[in-house]
């Protein structure tokens, strides 16, 4: 199950994982990865802010050559925040490939939901999501 | 009858297996460094119009063929359609559009599945698109 040409692949790679988290840490010798910090919110006294993270992501059934690009947008307002672009190729759909994609300082200018969208070959394969919040009132 | 005590646990913990025994996938890593303020494209349609659709956001679904996707204005409203079967989502931000764009094609897919038996022509057609684009992973 190879595929050798450089031709972008039709074949929509399935989702399966994207996670957000502080860092993910590989084993060279195993491949296994780490992922520190797992989360979906962040509590900010004020905004602008920025924030560093991780974008951890896992597909399956993918083959061939594929153009990824993660979209962040703030969702509730549709303003783009970033676009990040990669190159993936997968030698077996059965096997799954994995993507770590570190964000150093990740702007957030207000509050809202930021989506984190997965794109390969222009095929939208889902998203994931960051909501940035005002820490609860104390009484 | 296994009998456990304190010298042979009753279950042994994963954790003490080779960790060579247990293999990750290859990894490719997406870097750019920090985000340029070039990427703050504020004016930018964010969503692409028309674009591929590969997903239902549900578990049950697996989508094989892309859904062609084009966005519309009705009045303060977007609106998300699937073009080949003339399905529609509706939503005040083109992500929530998409979503019950999603919502409806699955529900559309369940109802049709239902009614096999009793579809008229343009309902078979659509049924039949819809087969060829989505495989159901899991019964209900």
């Amino acid at each position: 199950m190879t595929q050798n040409t450089e031709a972008p692949s039709q074949i929509a790679p399935l989702l399966v994982a994207a996670v957000i988290c502080d860092a993910a840490v590989e084993d060279p010798h195993t491949k296994k990865k780490t992922l520190v910090g797992i989360f979906d919110t962040i509590l900010a006294n004020e905004f602008p802010t920025q924030r560093t993270l991780t974008l951890y992501v896992k597909i399956v059934d993918a083959l061939g050559h594929y153009a990824a690009k993660i979209r962040i947008i703030n969702a509730s307002t549709g303003v783009a925040v970033g676009e990040i672009d990669g190159n993936v190729v997968a030698q077996d759909r059965l096997r799954s490939t994995e993507l770590l994609i570190p964000i150093p300082s990740m702007p957030i200018e207000a509050e809202g939901r930021y989506e984190f969208q997965v794109w390969f070959n222009g095929m939208y394969a889902g998203q994931t999501f960051l909501d940035a919040e005002l820490p609860p009132r104390q009484l | 009858m296994v009998t456990r005590t304190l010298e042979q646990p009753f279950v042994q913990s994963t954790l003490d297996a080779d960790p060579h025994d247990v293999v990750g996938s290859e990894t490719v890593y997406l870097e750019l460094g920090p985000i340029p303020e070039s990427a703050y494209t504020r004016d930018a349609m964010v969503w692409p119009s028309p674009f591929l659709l590969a997903t239902l956001a549900d578990g049950r679904f697996r989508v094989i063929v892309p859904f062609d996707v084009s966005f519309l204005m009705e009045g303060d409203s977007i609106v998300a359609e699937a073009t080949e079967i003339n399905e529609f989502g509706f939503g005040p931000t083109h992500s929530e559009a998409v979503r019950d764009l999603q919502a409806a094609l699955v529900e559309l897919y369940l109802t049709l599945r239902d009614d096999q038996g009793n579809l008229g022509p343009d309902l078979q057609s659509v049924w039949e698109a819809l087969q060829g684009k989505v495989q159901i992973q899991y019964a209900d």
